[in-house]
């Protein structure tokens, strides 16, 4: 285990090395110019060259390993530059760094998102095993049009439709923003949501596939209570599908949903990340994208490692 | 159990997470920014959400009065005393005018900014508007000059260009005949350097081949190679940087006659200077903050300018670069603890793309004209949330409602206007303005709303039509002839268009400036909606349905082009807009016209290729003055997207800018903005851009419901909060 944890570790930069090309390339052929204001006046032809020069926006390669060293921090290393890991000044807004706003928006987006994945496994969990036990019966059919409408609605309907019921009819929760559990409750459940639906059905197979097996007939003639057979036998094997699917799926939810922190105002990297996008905000781009695929590559590890903890049977 | 452990760890995690992050705090005034503030460096400034911050964490000499704009003094005592010919402008600065740090605010901070605004490093996106100052556009063009020249390299890869050439016999000139040039920057041998520069110089002068004059150049080309050694680059990037300074000081017209008398010289005598110096890039930065100077360094009593500045080396946000000789700026210092300002309110806190909050600052040199003791900017961008927010009480004021349901909004007041209109007037006749009679009224039922305001702004929703003689590749651009576009604007219904389309019930507009937005201008009267007439201008301009297909044709029968029209997919306005353009167009005129779709990156690349032949526009005034909308006709202006080129606008504007009598000057612009509204039509003026506000009327007060709209923070206020 300790090989695959030092190997996959060991390719993690170079991972990044590829993502960092590949998008800085797609990035770079946004058309349009990062420091210019998509409307309205323009300045003069000098002060536009200018700009481009000073953000090493006029050449490619120029940009390409400038931001490279930085980021990586071999520039500090090499005593080029005062700080190792600089993502450099956001190019749209400009008193802050992308650093900056990474650590606000990062801690938002993976509180936010961790919550809704908790979320989406107790209400996934829980209503998964209910329907595997007792597959076709009323209590089955209502937590499948659940799921179904957990997939199918999407979250700006969602968390619109929670909004108007929660926040201005009832008033119990706060109106977007971030600070304090009450903002957390409503886009939390939007966003776990679609998780929790398709982790239902996950367990529910597991479920119903595990109960039919011999191991678990076994432990039913040994007279074992059938809540210990359930949740500590057959639970157990069929989790684990939904434990290779929650990985990529944490990942996803922490790194921020652009509609979910839209609707909600809240300050995660999801948001900032479409935005930078759309402004071309190239060092914007390139830090969250950087951050997004550092955690995508760790949470696929913790999950491997995971794996193996679950069931020692699993050769990693 | 093995299970559970991760999901309470991560549960307790969270918790303890959420605990430590605090809601922020209520404020006196609670307002939505729908778009993050992009900048609170003043001279960086253009946005609105960002300008309307500048007032109130700067002030500059003069501010307007928002009711009328009429211009009051601010920093300045008074009104400045302008001399005889006036070009210039003397102003006196009040003594107790405080930075937040409690520095005196002198007319040093003044040049310095401008300083800084003028200077083509700072990139600042208006820095034409302080070409109305004596030399601030030959300085501009000058610290160009001498930027090129710094990397210019003749002996490179590249073969040199003349430009090159040039730049570099500049710069080599300034060294060799230059005051206070350290000795490493001089060349070995000054005679025989001397000899070939001057030969350089000549051939230029000559329009010689100047590569063929550089090749046997050796010393030259030694001298050149001692000045590009990196050690060396540094020295001369902060001996041209100096060479800067004592250039400002002697060629720009802005002088500190003492710490607290300004003197102005302008080019011309510009009569809307004063309105200029209330737009907030005139605005003062406080020096040391701005370059971030070391904490260590003391500051005396009088003020930064009393003492000589740090070296580049302690001042943390500013750097000469030793590639491009070029001051580089960090931006970072606009953040609460480091920000100083002079204006009413200082940056308490900010939090990127969540909030920003503003209090009031104890130096401020007038408390009694401050409302609110705190301000709380919330950044929602999406605008269902905004107005839930508003909805919900939680926000006061909503600047900007462009939910797609506002016009169902407008709606919902129009009816609660119109059933208690006679009460209404009564209250209005017994003097009460709007706001205070609506809040008289008893409240709104079900499917009535009073909450919710239109306001003009200082801004024109147009078309733009290509003006150039033909399109990108070559092809025959009908819109080149002035006659074509007559007929494409009488044949258009405006009012359908802001009834139907947008319902928004904008003022609909014949001519480009927004109708009482300026003070002694009226605008002229432009085209009509007349359908005969403008089948009669495309008859004229040779285009007519000859052979009965619906279609019109040139004289040799090939149809009219099919019309490109060009618009943004950001918002569906201009996709609902432009739909019925095209239909209205293709009924009156018998032209086919095809949509074009584009997001907003693709749409600026298209302008500015020429790639249309109609395109929307749009275009908000920043100055009190005709010439904020008319310069975009201007044949050399950079925001003239349609190359539109006429000798006359031009001649009119530049007759304008000399003119002394203000009746007389402006009665030239009327006539300028004529041919452009009966005669020229570059563009078909559509209708006076609206801004929805949301707030309870009488509860929020202080906001100004003049066509320039600019609301002054410092003087809004909340009752009942």
């Amino acid at each position: 285990m300790i090989r695959l944890v030092v190997r996959r570790l060991l390719q993690m930069p170079l991972i990044l090395l590829a993502i960092y090309t590949i998008t800085f390339t797609l990035a770079w052929l946004i058309p349009g110019n990062p420091l210019e204001n998509p409307e309205g006046r323009r300045p003069p032809e000098e002060i536009t060259q200018a700009m481009l020069e000073q953000y090493r926006l006029d050449s490619y390669w120029g940009f390409y390993w400038d931001y490279l060293g930085k980021a990586t921090g071999v520039s500090w290393v090499l005593g080029a530059h005062p700080r190792p890991f600089d993502l450099g000044p956001s190019l749209k807004h400009e008193n802050w760094t992308v650093n900056e706003i990474l650590a606000a928006g990062l801690p938002v987006s993976v509180t936010l998102g961790l919550a809704a994945i908790l979320l989406a496994c107790v209400i996934g969990i829980t209503s998964g095993v209910i329907g595997g036990v007792r597959p076709g019966s009323v209590v089955d059919l209502a937590t499948l049009l659940v799921a179904l409408v957990g997939i199918s609605l999407p979250s700006f309907v969602i968390g619109a439709a929670l909004l108007v019921l929660f926040s201005v009819r009832l008033e119990v929760f706060p109106i977007g923003g971030w600070g304090g559990v009450s903002h957390i409750v409503l886009p939390a459940i939007t966003l776990s949501l679609p998780y929790a639906a398709y982790i239902a059905r996950l367990t529910r197979f597991g479920m119903i596939d595990q109960l039919e097996s011999d191991y678990v007939r076994a432990a039913r003639a040994r007279g074992l209570p059938e809540w210990r057979v359930v949740l500590k036998h057959a639970l157990k094997n069929a989790f684990l599908p939904v434990l290779s699917y929650l990985g990529p799926a944490a990942a996803t939810a922490m790194t921020g949903s652009f509609v979910v922190e839209k609707v909600f105002a809240v300050p995660g990297i999801g948001t900032h990340f479409v935005d930078a996008v759309l402004a071309k905000d190239l060092t914007l781009i390139m830090g969250v994208v950087l951050t997004y695929a550092a955690m995508l590559i760790l949470f696929n590890l913790v999950v491997d490692v995971m794996y193996r903890w679950v069931d020692p049977r699993i050769e990693l | 159990m093995k299970l559970l452990a991760p999901f309470v760890i991560i549960a307790l995690a969270l918790t303890a997470v959420v605990w430590l992050d605090e809601t922020p705090a209520d404020a006196d005034i609670v307002f939505v920014n729908q778009n993050e503030v992009f900048t609170l460096d003043p001279q960086r400034m253009s946005y609105l959400q960002d300008l309307r911050l500048a007032h109130v964490v700067y002030e500059g000499l003069v501010r307007w009065e928002n009711q009328d704009f009429s211009i009051l003094p601010a920093v300045a005592t008074a009104l400045p005393e302008i001399s005889a010919d006036g070009r210039r402008y003397r102003f006196t600065l009040r003594p107790e005018a405080r930075w937040s740090n409690g520095e005196p605010v002198t007319a040093h901070d003044f040049i310095y900014a401008w300083r800084r605004a003028i200077l083509p490093d700072t990139a600042a996106d208006y820095s034409n508007l302080f070409f109305a100052i004596d030399g601030a556009a030959e300085f501009f063009d000058w610290r160009v000059a001498q930027s090129r020249g710094f990397v210019a390299d003749p002996f490179g890869p590249e073969p040199p260009t003349r430009a090159t050439v040039a730049a570099f016999a500049k710069r080599l000139r300034s060294l060799l005949d230059g005051e206070r040039v350290p000795d490493t920057l001089r060349p070995a041998t000054p005679a025989a350097v001397r000899v070939e520069l001057d030969r350089l110089e000549s051939a230029l002068a000559r329009d010689a081949d100047p590569a063929g004059v550089l090749d046997g150049a050796t010393n030259l080309q030694s001298w050149h190679a001692q000045l590009a050694d990196s050690g060396v680059r540094p020295l001369e990037a902060v001996w041209a940087w100096e060479r800067m300074l004592d250039h400002f000081d002697q060629t720009v017209g802005v002088r500190a006659i003492d710490d607290h008398s300004l003197e102005v010289t302008l080019v011309r005598p510009t009569a809307y200077f004063l309105d200029l110096l209330c737009f907030g890039v005139f605005f003062p930065v406080h020096r040391p903050t701005v370059e971030g100077w070391d904490a260590s360094f003391a500051i005396p009593p009088r003020g930064w300018a009393a003492v000589t500045p740090p070296p580049f080396a302690q001042r943390r946000w500013v750097r000469l670069s030793p590639k491009t000789g070029k001051l580089e700026q960090k931006h970072e210092w606009a953040k609460p603890g480091r920000l100083v300002g002079n204006g009413t309110h200082v940056l308490a806190e900010w939090r990127y793309k969540r909030d920003l909050r503003l209090e009031r600052n104890p130096a401020y040199h007038d408390p009694g004209r401050i409302r609110a003791d705190s301000i709380l900017a919330l950044t929602i961008e999406d605008t269902n949330t905004a107005v839930l927010a508003f909805e919900s009480g939680r926000v006061d004021w909503l600047a900007d409602v462009d939910a797609e349901y506002q016009s169902d909004m407008l709606a919902q007041r129009e009816a609660y206007e119109t059933r208690h209109a006679a009460r209404l007037a009564e209250l209005r006749a017994g003097g009460l303005d709007r706001d205070a009679a609506l809040a008289q009224l008893p409240p709104p039922e079900a499917g009535e709303r009073r909450n919710i305001h239109r306001f003009p702004t200082f801004g024109t929703d147009f078309y733009s039509f290509n003006c150039r003689p033909t399109l990108s590749g070559g092809r025959v651009n009908p819109f080149a002839n002035a006659g074509v576009r007559r007929a494409f604007v009488l044949a258009t219904d405006k009012q359908v268009i802001v009834d139907r389309v947008t319902r928004l019930g904008e003022p609909v507009m014949t001519t480009f400036i927004p109708p009482g937005s300026i003070l002694g201008y009226d605008s002229p009267v432009g085209l009509p909606h007349d359908l005969n007439r403008a089948r009669r201008e495309l008859e004229s301009a040779g285009w007519e349905d000859r052979d009965g297909d619906g279609i019109v044709e040139d004289a040799g029968g090939v149809a009219f082009p099919t019309v490109d029209l060009l618009y943004t997919t950001n918002t569906p306005r201009y996709k609902w807009i432009s739909l019925n353009l095209k239909s209205q167009w293709e009924r009156a005129l018998g032209v086919r016209v095809e949509l074009r779709g584009v997001e907003t990156k693709f749409y600026k690349e298209d302008l500015k290729l020429g790639d249309f032949m109609i395109a929307r526009g749009r275009w908000y005034g920043d100055y009190g003055d005709p010439t904020t909308f008319l310069d975009l006709c201007r044949s050399t202006d950079g925001n003239n997207d349609r190359k539109f080129n006429s000798p006359e606008v031009d001649a009119l504007l530049d007759d304008a800018a000399e003119q002394r009598d203000p009746a007389e000057r402006m009665r030239t612009l009327a006539e300028c903005e004529r041919i452009i509204v009966q005669e020229e039509v570059p563009m078909l003026f559509l209708c006076q851009l609206v801004q929805v506000y949301a707030y309870e009327p009488g509860r929020v007060r202080g906001l100004s419901q003049h066509p320039r709209l600019t609301q002054f923070l410092w003087q809004m206020e909340v009752v009942d909060r």
